[in-house]
């Protein structure tokens, strides 16, 4: 079936024999080709591709109506097969489009348009008057086209009696390719539209005696009875034998000949009575046609039937605005698509009476109203046309040999909010909802929309609702109702009546990507670093439907770090972080309480040392300000100044001695070694210290440190010349831990890992400065930011949570004594608290919340024990954590436990979701499902904690995780 | 020839007797029997370029072109050292000679653009000033079939007296005229030609019951024998005005000249041209997105003179981007000769033909090429390549001479040669002169002006040395017949100091 293409690779030269032997066949086959007169290539007329969708309407005969998950193969332009997904074979060299969520069906056909015409001839008699030759070959009709529009009848007018001869032409592809009919039909017109002809006046170029100027010629018809007498006199002189002295009459001639060929008649009538009168002339004449326009068709219903004419019906419809009064003329024409019910038998199809093309699918739809179904009003606008205007063989309907012109519909073709995304024009992308200008200006077009509907849409707990739609416009939710407006080129997903679409899952305690990593974070540090494009790990937990995850490192350190809610989806790190502070953290587990309030009060008071000076600032401000509004400041003379007498502790980075790693290269097994450094200003020197054997040679260790960035060489009295310098490179990547590569440059290169094991010296410096606290105006000028404090700062104002990893009641009643009593910190959430229970009261009373522990089931005195179940009993509410990497993707599956143990699917699902996010406090951005949030969802097949239910689709920020 | 010849040396000597209408561009001298141009470069856009070659002109024509051609003694010897020498440019159309560009009439094969040119119009002094020794004057666009064209000299005082060839082409437009739509002017086409078609049959059946007449006999067969018969006995002077020109244009006497004005014109401009039997004899101009068509002008290989905006810019529909074309590029990719219009709508340097040709040279076009589409190419689409167009043995000597190479827009025209004669020499340009002597004056006012300033600048500050004193610059001083300085810059329909 597909014609065998020649994409012979052609060798370069200096090829081998066999090179020149493939070159020499690839000759010979490319020879045979021409002989047989088919150059392989140069028939194609169109691309090959396969396009695989939801829903396939191939509107053809002898195809089903409707195909579901169906594959069109096309070949060259042309549907080659089409049929379902399992019984359509792809070759495997054809590029697939794959489009789940779509509608395919054929290019609209519009049987009117107001693309030419009307022409500005003169005679009523303008048969030779040609519609394709205004119509522009190498027009851009995307526009058109984005309304599914892809086949056109170009009239030549309404004006005229005998208008001229229509075409049928394609609106993308090449200019080549788009002519489908040159001259379709001859046109002529009945009513009121044709009454009125202009005088003919004939311009003489030399008038003479003999060739006198003539008075202005009238023309037939002005009347209704005269319209058929101009007809039958038109046609009559054009087919009756010529008089010698006649004056030659090339418009007669035109219609003679037209006439004799038979051309089809396309007759233009509206009245019941011109529709009745075109269907007597067309009987007495003996031609074939159809009749176009027919508001008044269904007085004259039974006479259409009879005759077996058929019909484009017009329709009137003001879409884009309201249309004009009718006021009282009763003759006035209100044609109503209900009037269609009448027309029961006849062949109909659909068109516009405007001739406009925008909203040809809508006004259809509209037309079901008369009680039409939904197969004949789609076969209105694309088969019955196309056989009416005689190309249907090509256009109209999907099936094999007919051209590829086809719509991607985001839903079903007759329902209102349903949009076209895509138009192949002989399997060419002729037009892209997705192709916009390049400044669309904000608040005009959302650039990413996504409808998602369901059976069931869980907005937060105990607030279902059921068939419903949530619209996400560039990440974020835009509305959750029962319908919601559907944008233009919105991805729709229709998941079902069955489905269960819930907010995607949180992870309250995780480690995703850290890579095993367990060093200590300072506090002036985050995570949001290690997220940038999602990876495969990522994936892996965004697939299972976890959307967040708190992230936090394996060790705290003693200052409070910060942890990081990142979502495991995006492309970039701005798209994946949520919250960069989303909590503080420390750990008292194992300490007493008298060492635990001390551990936490060293932090807290330097935090509230800086708060204040943030909160005096503030007050001066103000102040200020109000000042200046009152118009009482007082000029200023000098800004003042502060002495700031800060003893910076600064430890030396370097100084010490190392343990080193070397690994990868040329070395089978990680060497290890140690080595003595020393820092002088930011030089570095040192030797190497074990293993002892290598001490033997002379050697020497120097370096650079910039930042805290290493670069450095190694000296050796080596007992052989070695063939290039040695050298180490290197990076801090954190407090005693430096990475880099060693090697011999250029040729050997291998990974090192230092870590300091001994410290040696630490130096103090001490600084003193002046410090502005006052602008040039007087304004107080803000304190110095402190990246160290500033998560104790946020915990102090109770913008984030303080996640205290704590095990024992002891140890979380004197967490709550320090933090809630002396601090008044409002939010406390701990990690693991097994103990919880016998703190319960104490938890509740301080409004603080639980992290479950990983494992959700323990035997406390050997009985099962759900600590999940039972502090929700008391009124504490939970979360789950993995406390993994891409561990996080079993999280679904141990709330499925949970549920199995005694929690409620209700309980588990908002523990996961909106009870995680609160106690964050990022539920103004994931947790449920409401507007303003982030476009976080996963669509179940059920209820998420049901045990038959599964991931169907995960969308993250408005966008599918693949 | 002869008669012709003569004719525009009496006018030139009138010329310069009555000092007519202040025009003195034109030279009132004959020249002698033989000239020989030594020393120069020579563009002869046939053939190689040649350095210091001799061009020997007899006669107004050329007789030899060459490195080794031996001046004869009683030739007048020019010396062109330094200078460039390429054949006289060639404008192949324009109707900027004409008082009205078209006639209101859709269908007038029966006019003469000869009726309507005005040889006392600056145009033709202006391109003479830029080097152009032959235009094409045709009718616009405005028309759905035109009158007959004439190639002109750019001297003369009578449309006869400038003409070097008569009936070249007859005016086809394509693209709808104004307030008409493409269904009307393809109807009016086709109505033509197939009237035409009867007139011709009604005459040779007239003819033949004449001849038949005369002999005394009645007609003895049906109408379309007595048509065929007829046929044979027409002359051309039995056809009426209205279709003589269209018959000449079926049977290739005449050059179609078609306005294709936009791509989807193309095809039926090649279906008219083929039905009608003028398509070994069409030209095609172009308008500016014509070239969307490449597929089809390429399959029909005819020539195609450009449009005056050599880019075709673009809106995207839908993005909103601005896509830009050049369009000599892609009609020399696809191997279509063509040639080059100025662009008079452009105050800029496109109102030059030279300057046209080096943006194609600028967009890589082959320099041959390029300097092909503003001589040679016209000349041949006129039927005129064996008489215009280049510098070779027994061509017409028309000439222009170049200060620098001709592509190089410090160049400029220093003289012009028609027909062997001195047509224009910048030295003694009056126009010219005034332009360049308003430019001096405006520069001396600047200057003062700048001085003024710096006089007023310098008493509020302390004194300065002697000899900081700016110096008044050479170019400040209008010298008489002085070359421009570099920057005096040519106004619009004045023409320029090239």
């Amino acid at each position: 079936m597909r014609r065998p293409r020649l994409h012979a690779p052609w060798p370069g030269k200096g090829e081998d024999a066999s090179g020149s032997l493939a070159r020499f066949a690839a000759a010979c086959v490319f020879a045979l080709s021409l002989l047989l007169g088919a150059a392989p290539n140069a028939r194609a007329d169109g691309p090959t591709l396969a396009i695989r969708a939801g829903r396939i309407l191939p509107v053809a005969p002898g195809l089903d109506w409707v195909i579901e998950d169906g594959v069109i193969l096309i070949v060259d332009g042309r549907v080659a097969e089409i049929g379902p997904a399992t019984s359509v074979v792809i070759p495997a060299d054809v590029p697939v489009t794959h489009l789940p969520d779509a509608t395919i069906m054929p290019g609209l056909v519009a049987a009117t348009s107001n693309l030419v015409g009307p022409h500005a001839g003169e005679p009523t008699v303008s048969a030779d008057y040609r519609a394709i030759d205004s119509f522009n070959l190498y027009g851009d009709y995307r526009s058109v086209l984005a309304a599914g529009v892809t086949t056109v009848h170009l009239s030549p007018g309404w004006h005229r009696l005998i208008g001229g001869q229509g075409a049928v032409v394609r609106l993308g592809g090449p200019a080549g390719q788009r002519l489908l009919r040159e001259s379709s039909d001859l046109t002529i017109t009945l009513g009121e539209s044709v009454f009125n002809p202009p005088d003919l006046v004939e311009y003489l170029t030399r008038p003479s005696p003999d060739n006198a100027i003539q008075p202005a010629q009238r023309q037939r018809p002005t009347t209704r009875l005269g319209q058929y007498l101009a007809l039958r006199e038109a046609i009559a002189a054009a087919t009756g034998p010529r008089e010698r002295s006649a004056k030659f009459d090339y418009q007669a001639e035109t219609l003679g000949r037209l006439w004799s060929e038979r051309l089809p008649l396309r007759v233009q009538a509206h009245l019941a009575q011109d529709i009745a009168g075109a269907i007597s002339f067309m009987a007495a004449s003996g031609r074939t046609g159809y009749l176009v326009g027919g508001f008044e068709a269904g007085d004259v219903a039974g006479e259409l039937r009879a005759a077996g004419v058929p019909l484009v019906y017009t329709i009137d419809a003001a879409f884009r605005s309201p249309g004009g009064n009718v006021g009282s003329d009763p003759d006035a024409l209100v044609p109503d698509v209900e009037d269609l019910s009448a027309l029961e038998g006849v062949r109909l199809a659909l068109a516009m009476s405007d001739g406009s093309l925008g909203d040809l699918r809508l006004a259809a739809a509209m037309a079901r109203r008369s009680g039409l179904s939904e197969r004949t009003v789609v076969e209105a606008i694309t088969r019955v046309p196309a056989e009416l205007l005689g190309v249907a063989d090509r256009v109209g309907s999907l099936a094999p040999g007919t051209v590829a012109d086809i719509l991607v519909l985001n839903g079903a073709p007759l329902e209102a909010a349903t949009h076209v995304h895509r138009v192949y024009v002989g399997g060419r992308l002729a037009y892209d909802v997705r192709v916009r200008p390049e400044q669309s200006g904000a608040g005009i077009m959302a650039e990413r929309a996504v409808v998602v509907r369901g059976g069931t849409i869980w907005k937060g707990p105990n607030d279902w609702l059921s068939d419903g739609q949530v619209l996400i416009e560039d990440g974020r939710i835009i509305a959750v109702g029962k319908r919601v407006p559907v944008p233009a080129g919105a991805q729709v997903i229709d998941a079902g009546p069955g489905a269960f679409i819930a907010p995607g899952f949180i992870d309250a305690f995780g480690h995703l990507g850290l890579e095993g990593d367990n060093g200590v974070l300072a506090p002036n540090l985050s995570l949001a670093p290690l997220y940038g494009a999602a990876d495969v790990m990522d994936h892996r937990v965004a697939a299972a439907g976890v959307t967040t995850v708190v992230a936090a490192p394996y060790r705290f350190h003693s200052r409070g770090p910060r942890l990081t809610a990142v979502k495991t989806a995006g492309n970039d790190r701005n798209g994946r972080i949520v919250d960069d502070m989303a909590a503080v953290a420390f750990d008292v587990r194992g300490s007493d309480p008298k060492s635990i309030a001390n551990a936490l009060k060293q932090p807290l008071d330097a935090g509230k040392k800086y708060l204040e000076s943030w909160q005096k600032y503030e007050k001066d401000l103000a102040e200020w300000e109000k000042k200046k509004a009152e118009g009482k400041l007082e000029p200023v003379e000098k800004p003042k100044t502060e002495e700031v007498a800060e003893q910076k502790v600064e430890e030396d980075p370097i100084t010490g001695t190392w343990t080193v790693r070397a690994s990868g290269g040329p070395i089978p097994e990680p060497v290890d070694a140690k080595v003595a450094l020393n820092l002088r200003g930011t030089q570095i020197e040192g030797r190497l210290i074990e293993p002892v054997e290598a001490t033997e040679f002379n050697h020497k260790i120097t370096g650079t440190l910039s930042g805290k960035k290493i670069t450095g060489t190694v000296e050796i009295d080596a007992p052989v010349e070695l063939p290039a310098p040695p050298f180490w490179e290197g990076e801090i990547v954190e407090t005693d831990h430096i990475k880099g590569t060693a090697g011999l440059r250029g040729i050997i290169q291998v990974d090192i890992e230092l870590r300091r094991v001994d410290k040696e010296s630490t130096q103090f410096s001490v600084t003193r400065t002046k410090r502005k606290t006052t602008g040039e105006d007087g304004r107080p000028l803000p304190p110095t930011i402190d990246e160290n404090l500033e998560p104790i700062r946020a915990l102090l104002t109770n913008r984030i949570p303080a996640l205290v990893s704590a095990g024992t009641s002891r140890e979380i009643e004197a967490v709550l004594a320090v933090l809630a009593d002396q601090y008044k910190i409002e939010h406390i959430v701990f990690l693991g608290a097994e103990e919880a229970r016998l703190a319960a009261e104490k938890l509740k009373e301080k409004n603080a919340s639980v992290v479950l522990p990983p494992s959700v089931l323990r035997a406390e005195r050997r009985q099962p024990y759900h600590q999940g179940d039972d502090l929700v009993r008391r009124g504490i509410p939970v979360a789950f954590q993995s406390n993994a990497e891409d561990g996080a993707r079993t999280l679904p599956t141990v709330g499925l436990y949970a549920v199995n143990r005694g929690m409620s699917a209700e309980q588990v699902l908002e523990a996961m979701t909106i009870g995680a996010a609160r106690m964050y406090r990022i539920d103004d951005r994931v947790g449920s499902i409401e507007p303003g949030k982030d476009g976080d969802l996963v669509i179940f097949t059920g209820h998420p904690f049901d045990a038959a239910s599964r991931v169907q689709r995960v969308i993250i920020n408005g966008e599918e995780v693949r | 020839m002869k008669p012709k010849f003569r004719g525009l040396l009496g006018a030139a000597l009138l010329a310069a007797g009555f000092s007519f209408a202040g025009r003195q561009v034109v030279r009132a001298s004959e020249p002698p029997a033989k000239i020989a141009l030594t020393g120069a470069r020579v563009i002869p856009v046939a053939g190689e370029e040649m350095d210091s070659a001799t061009i020997l002109i007899e006669h107004g024509r050329i007789t030899a072109v060459g490195k080794d051609v031996k001046v004869p003694f009683d030739a007048m010897e020019i010396d062109c050292s330094g200078k460039v020498i390429m054949p006289g440019l060639i404008e192949p159309q324009s109707w900027r000679g004409l008082d009205v560009p078209n006639e209101t009439l859709p269908v007038a094969p029966f006019l003469d653009v000869a009726d309507a040119m005005d040889p006392s119009r600056l145009y033709f002094e202006d391109a003479l000033r830029d080097g152009i020794t032959t235009i094409h004057v045709i009718q616009a666009d405005n028309t759905v079939i035109g009158g007959l064209s004439r190639a002109v000299r750019s001297i003369g005082l009578t449309p006869d007296e400038m003409a070097v060839a008569t009936n070249i082409a007859l005016k086809l437009s394509v693209t709808p005229r104004s307030g008409w739509d493409r269904m009307q002017q393809m109807a009016t086409f086709r109505e033509t030609f197939r009237e035409l078609e009867e007139y011709i049959g009604n005459l040779a059946e007239q003819k033949y019951e004449e001849s038949l007449s005369k002999q005394n006999k009645k007609v003895d067969v049906g109408p379309a024998e007595a048509r065929e018969r007829g046929r044979k006995l027409i002359t051309d002077a039995d056809y009426d005005d209205q279709h003589r020109n269209l018959m000449r244009l079926k049977r290739g006497d005449l050059i179609a000249w078609i306005n294709v004005g936009a791509a989807m014109d193309v095809a039926p401009a090649l279906k008219l041209a083929t039905e009608h039997g003028f398509f070994e004899k069409a030209v095609f101009a172009l308008g500016s997105e014509t070239f969307k068509a490449i597929g089809e002008l390429k399959k029909a290989g005819r020539p195609v003179v450009l449009p005056e905006d050599l880019f075709h810019r673009e809106r995207d529909s839908v993005t909103g981007e601005i896509r830009e074309t050049f369009i000599p590029a892609k009609i020399h990719e696809a191997g279509l000769m063509f040639a080059l219009q100025p662009n008079p709508n452009s105050s800029m340097a496109e109102r030059y033909l030279t300057y046209q040709a080096a943006l194609c040279v600028r967009h890589g076009i082959p320099r041959q090429t390029a300097l092909e589409a503003i001589t040679l190419n016209a000349a041949k689409m006129m039927g005129l390549g064996d008489r215009f167009g280049s510098i070779e043995a027994g061509k017409v000597a028309n000439l222009t001479v170049y200060s620098g190479d001709p592509l190089d827009f410090n160049s400029w025209v220093e003289q012009v040669y028609i027909d062997g004669i001195l047509a224009y020499d910048r030295s003694d340009d009056p126009r010219l002169e005034e332009l360049l002597r308003l430019e001096g004056v405006a520069k001396k006012a600047d200057e003062a002006k700048r001085k003024a300033a710096e006089e007023a600048k310098k008493e509020s500050a302390p004194p300065a040395e002697e000899g900081a004193k700016p110096k008044p610059t050479e170019e400040a001083k209008p010298a008489e017949g002085a070359p421009p300085a570099e920057n005096a810059r040519p106004r619009r329909g004045t023409g320029g100091g090239r």
